[in-house]
């Protein structure tokens, strides 16, 4: 049976308007990504990736076009209806890693379980069995800045994947780290993808991404100019 | 050098040098230049916590100047244009001795002679206090002054101007006899009109000794005016005859050349030539060239001083409040600017050059703040003198506002000062950073084991510690004496970070703090403490307890999460709002203490202010000794018989006590005589001994109740008790205004007229009011000083309803009016001092306000820059779930962390030091009354809630501001 769609985006426009200049990101997009599907969208700076993530996991609102993710539309939630939609069922991974640097590695982590009601014991268990998948359960106690680049990329990571999210959208996860760490980074985003049947949408400038992906979209001008699939995903 | 002339040759060689400097590193000077004008609303915020400290300075001493100004102008108002008096004073106070005629005769011939050029004007009179009675009116006053006078030579200090305006011709009014020239005041008071008969009565308080004719009511201003008395001026020969002292005077009065205020200048030569010209006659009678104005002016001055610093003092907590605020702005922005430092550190820039950019923008700062500040301290200034003139309506004196330019310059300077400096401090430390941390925005590590800097800073501050203590002990000062120990305490926990953990070491030595300044007042016995107790008290207690909660932060955190953070609602906010603070906790200790340190001094204040609404019984029973009235008066012989010769008074009494006293000059033995001061020998009665219920402040061992003490007094003429004005109380301004001082089992040498005795102080009453002097029996003071009339008196009435004493002190002076008797209701008294007091510091709390106006815009600029500095982490949580309210929330609930926490550990930490006001206030009272019940809980409150509310409000536009915040754009800042 084939896998339902869960992110569905429709003549997607998103335009800045700074008041003197307008800058058109998105130029009617269309896409259907499915669940299980690792998908990276590829392009060179400025052509909109960022943009197109943004809207897809509902922190911007693009200027027009029609967004449904399993199944619900965002322009039909309120502010505070996404908010919650992205505690429980999104996960995010971000290029700075973007801890929040007063909280250890385990409160980071358990912090999306706090959002979504879990109690403190339970989210506390289950943190520590998200800190186990990306190897760090020796470093829970540990602030970020305590942390090297690739050690907090993994505490995102699993900051992302504790409340077992439907999507995770990733935003050059692999950006600020070298080469073997990205590698690993990525082994790790593959594994939890297969095992979990997630989903992840990824925002990459790296080559290694689109290679692991199964699905690759290349943007350039706010459009896709072109969609296909590496020769070996995974 | 002048001070001021000091401090602004400082100032001005300081600016010149940072010039210098930015001529010379002119691209540093730019650099400074653009970022003072970058961000506008930072640099005005920056000017507004800056301008605190020179608008604290500057209202301090503009209220001094206030108030030396109004008590200068009521010693013009009393003085006019004499300068100079010489006479003797007697044992009884206010009265001169009396001496020949020829002494003036003498001297004119001098200044006739031109031996006097310094002088422009010398009159010889008779002064004496008396009572009269207008014969027409029947209406009494119980002291004037009838001063008679040689009317061509009193014409050389100024004119007498009629009521209703016209000159007076004195000399020729005052040739008529009996005629009595009055001033408006004693004739408003006997409702006197011209032509009205003025009975003077001077032996017998029941005969009149002669009648006067008023032939002219004059105005009250100038020479009228005379010691600000209710005054009759007659003719000297006329005032000769009434007090029975032909050819004699009793007084010289002298001008010097220049008007009422400029004669003053010319005090110093004046004495020096009249010395020359008459002095070894003047010796040989034992009469005294008094520089009356001038030291009155000098006593003024000192009191204007005083008043400037009890303010200053006050003041300091909100000058420390402010400096703490810029320190934390200064941080922030280096914070904000550090990955700029960074690039500038790896391009080449030295350490030295990083500072002297914040320097000359903290100059700028500097500058534009006290030049502001200085109006801002004008008009703190004027409205605490507003207030003041509020409080004190009914005061004798006008309250008008008055300030020096010299003060302004003062406080600018000051001000620049404290400014420039906590700049420069906040500079150096800001440029202390690793240039890869500061490029990539990361934070400093944790130091994992002191460096051997940190070690050596420690090692300082032991032996600084050290150095201050011992100082303290040998110079017998209070400040340095609890200071000393607080620093070693902090210096030793330095030193062992390196075998033991911080937070033990840390713990342990603010721990010992808080108990070393709040261990018992006697450990400081004998020591000198003074209003800076309070300051250094403030100051280290909040040091020691942001300290303790600093360094156990994280199982404050633990303990806070599991009382509060139950709901699992508010747990992600709490997680995050806690977090912040506990985590940063620079920022967090210096935002606290900038609170704790204001909420603390104003709960003190308000802790004062309850006991002192709350000890009226204790004070009254401290006060009063069990009696309800006192009285003073002219020598009454027999009071007894008066009473109960008069159907208003008799059987309406229960005790009548009295006392006589005579001036005398007191030191300690063993100690110079040139340390002598004045006090009294009080004769008491025996009715005195056996019904006076005075409580004792303290009692020489070996008596072991208050009889055995009145007793021995009354029996032994070498033992003496003296009032508790001799004694000084910690944290509190009385002891600013106390001149002899004492302690049970002191032998002092009383001495008069060459009589010397020696007497031991066995006991200290608590009462300050009404005796300031040694109390003995009537009959030793009798047989040792010379014979004396009883003048005060005591009186406990059959009923105690203070309706009736209220009636009863009334019949008293109506029975006794020919004596000149003055009545006093203690109650009424206790209470009307207790509510002044009060009403006091009422205004010294507002003052204190303005430093919590410091704290609370300290909050609100700290949370604007936290939105700044966190909106990428605002926008990672609106993306992985956090809703607009939660982070609102978020951002209340921290600021609400703060501001209660530093209301709390001020609240507590006051509470703590009050308590020694406590035992203060109630000591000696029957039962000491419970302390909690005497917390004003609702007053703490209200400051508490006021200060919360206007932080909350302070704060709340910057956290709708971080609710708003797009989560896109926010991500998208750094990236």
């Amino acid at each position: 049976m084939e896998a339902p769609v869960v992110v569905q985006a429709r003549k997607l426009h998103k335009i800045y308007d700074t008041g003197t200049v307008k800058v058109h990101a998105l130029r009617g997009i269309d896409l259907d990504i499915k669940k299980g599907e690792m998908v990276s969208i590829m392009g060179p700076s400025g052509c909109g990736k960022t943009t197109l993530l943004n809207c897809l996991s509902g922190i911007d609102d693009p200027t027009s076009g029609k967004i449904v993710i399993e199944g619900k539309p965002l322009a039909g939630m309120s502010d505070d209806q996404k908010s919650e939609y992205r505690a429980k069922r999104i996960g995010f991974i971000f290029q700075a890693y973007n801890l929040l640097p007063v909280l250890t590695a385990i409160e980071n982590v358990e912090l999306p379980l706090l959002l979504g009601g879990v109690k403190l014991k339970e989210a506390r268990a289950r943190a520590l069995k998200a800190l186990e998948w990306v190897g760090l359960e020796q470093w829970e106690s540990h602030r970020p800045s305590e942390l090297s680049g690739g050690e907090q990329q993994r505490v995102a990571i699993a900051r992302s994947l504790v409340n077992h999210p439907a999507i995770v959208f990733g935003d050059e996860l692999t950006g600020n780290l070298d080469e073997e760490t990205s590698s690993q980074v990525m082994d790790l985003v593959c594994d939890l993808n297969k095992k979990n049947n997630q989903t992840f949408v990824i925002v990459s400038h790296d080559p290694v991404v689109g290679e692991r992906a199964h699905r690759v979209l290349k943007l350039r001008d706010g459009t896709i100019e072109r969609e296909y699939r590496p020769a070996s995903p995974g | 050098m002048d001070f001021t002339l000091a401090i602004v040759v400082f100032v001005v060689g300081l600016f010149v040098f940072v010039l210098a400097l930015a001529l010379r590193n002119r691209v540093l000077f730019r650099i400074s230049a653009r970022n003072l004008l970058r961000k506008k609303t930072n640099t005005v915020i920056v000017v507004a916590g800056l301008l605190i400290g020179t608008a604290i300075v500057t209202s301090s001493y503009v209220m001094g100047d206030t108030l030396a100004y109004i008590f200068e102008e009521s010693i013009y108002d009393e003085l006019y244009t004499v300068d100079e008096i010489i006479g003797a004073r007697s044992g009884d106070a206010g009265t001169f001795e009396y001496y020949p005629y020829e002494y003036y005769t003498n001297l004119s011939v001098a200044r006739d002679a031109g031996q006097l050029p310094s002088v422009d004007g010398l009159c010889p009179i008779i002064i004496e206090s008396v009572p009269v009675k207008n014969n027409d009116t029947m209406l009494s006053e119980a002291t004037v002054n009838i001063i008679g006078v040689d009317p061509q030579n009193y014409t050389q200090f100024g004119d007498f101007v009629e009521f209703g305006g016209g000159q007076v011709d004195e000399g020729t009014i005052l040739s008529q006899p009996n005629a009595a020239i009055i001033n408006r005041r004693l004739a408003w008071k006997i409702d006197a009109q011209e032509g009205h008969l003025l009975a003077v009565y001077v032996d017998n308080p029941f005969i009149p000794t002669a009648e006067l004719n008023i032939t002219t009511i004059v105005s009250n201003d100038g020479k009228a005016n005379f010691f600000n008395g209710d005054n009759v001026f007659i003719s000297l020969s006329t005032a000769q005859q009434l007090f029975g002292e032909p050819g004699s005077i009793n007084l010289m009065l002298v001008s010097n050349v220049g008007d009422m205020e400029s004669g003053v200048e010319k005090t110093d030569s004046a004495v020096a030539e009249i010395e020359n010209a008459i002095g070894t006659e003047l010796e040989s009678l034992g009469l005294i060239i008094e520089p009356i104005k001038a030291e009155e002016l000098e006593f003024v001055e000192i009191t204007g001083e005083l008043i400037t610093e009890v303010f200053a003092i006050m003041g300091t907590f909100s000058i420390i409040a402010g400096v703490i605020l810029v320190v934390n702005i200064f941080v922030m922005l280096a914070e904000e600017r550090k990955p700029e430092m960074g690039i500038s550190r790896a391009l080449g820039m030295k350490r030295k050059h990083l500072i002297q950019t914040y320097l000359f923008e903290g100059s700028a700062y500097a500058l534009m703040a006290s030049f502001v500040g200085v109006f801002v301290g004008l008009l703190i200034a004027y409205v605490m003198i507003a207030a003041f003139a509020y409080v004190f309506g009914a005061a004798a004196f006008e309250i008008s506002f008055h300030f020096e330019i010299e003060s302004l310059i003062l406080g600018f300077c000051i001000g620049v000062l404290i400014t420039f400096f906590t700049v420069a401090i906040a500079s150096w430390v800001v440029s202390r950073l690793n240039i890869v941390r500061a490029i990539r925005a990361i934070p400093e590590p944790a130091l994992t084991e002191p460096t051997k800097r940190f070690m050596v800073g420690g090692i300082l501050l032991v032996l600084l510690g050290v150095i201050i203590f011992r100082y303290g002990m040998v110079m017998m000062s209070g400040a340095f004496f609890m200071t000393g120990p607080c620093i070693i305490l902090l210096g030793a926990a330095m030193l062992a970070t390196r075998w033991i953990r911080p937070r033990i070491s840390y713990s342990v030595a603010s721990i010992a703090i808080l108990f070393w300044i709040l261990a018992p007042i006697e450990w400081m016995e004998g020591l000198e403490i003074g209003m800076e107790m309070f300051l250094l008290s403030g100051l280290f207690l909040v040091l020691a307890a942001i300290i303790l909660l600093m360094v156990n932060s994280t199982s404050l955190l633990k303990a806070l999460t599991r009382i509060i953070g139950g709901s699992r609602r508010t747990l992600p906010v709490m997680r995050v709002a806690l977090s912040y603070p506990m985590k940063r906790k620079f920022r967090t200790g210096m935002t606290l203490s900038m609170f704790a340190l204001i909420i603390f001094t104003v709960t003190v204040i308000a802790m004062i202010s309850s006991f002192q609404k709350n000890s009226v019984e204790t004070a009254y029973v401290q006060q009063a000794g069990g009696y309800d009235i006192i009285a003073f008066s002219f020598p009454v012989p027999n009071i007894t018989d008066g009473i109960s010769s008069n159907p208003d008074l008799n059987n309406r009494f229960d005790e009548v006590s009295s006392l006589s006293f005579t001036s005398v000059e007191v030191y300690h033995q063993g100690e110079s005589q040139d340390t002598s001061q004045q006090t009294r020998i009080l004769g008491a009665d025996d009715s005195f001994f056996e019904d006076c219920d005075f409580t004792f402040y303290s009692v020489m061992s070996g008596y072991e109740s208050p009889d055995e003490v009145w007793d021995a007094v009354r029996t032994n003429s070498s033992l003496v008790v003296v009032d508790g004005s001799v004694v000084t109380t910690a944290y509190g301004p009385a002891m600013m205004f106390v001149g002899f001082q004492a302690e049970v089992g002191d032998t002092v040498v009383v001495q008069k007229d060459g009589l010397i005795y020696n007497k031991t102080i066995i006991g200290i009453l608590d009462e300050v009011f009404f005796f300031q002097g040694l109390i003995t029996s009537r009959e030793f003071a009798i047989n040792e000083f010379g014979f004396q009339f009883p003048t005060t008196f005591f009186f406990t009435a059959s009923d105690s309803n203070i309706e009736n004493v209220r009636e009863l002190a009334k019949n008293l002076e109506k029975g006794f009016s020919t004596s000149g008797m003055q009545t006093i209701v203690i109650r009424d008294l206790i209470t009307d001092i207790l509510e002044i007091m009060s009403s006091i510091m009422g205004l010294f709390q507002v003052y204190l306000g303005l430093g919590l106006i410091v704290g609370i815009a300290g909050l609100g600029i700290i949370t604007v820059r936290s939105v700044v500095e966190r909106r990428q982490e605002i926008g990672v949580m609106r993306a992985i779930g956090y809703k607009r309210k939660m982070i609102r929330r978020t951002f209340i609930m921290e600021i609400t962390f703060i501001s209660l926490l530093g209301i709390f550990v001020g609240v507590i930490l006051g509470i703590a030091l009050s308590y020694y006001m406590y035992q203060d206030f109630f000591a000696g009272s029957a039962s000491l009354p419970n302390f909690f019940t005497l917390i004003p809980f609702w007053n703490i409150f209200l400051i508490a809630t006021v200060a919360f509310i206007a932080t909350l409000l302070a704060t709340m536009s910057s956290a709708f501001r971080a609710s708003r915040i797009v989560p896109a754009e926010a991500l998208r800042l750094k990236e």
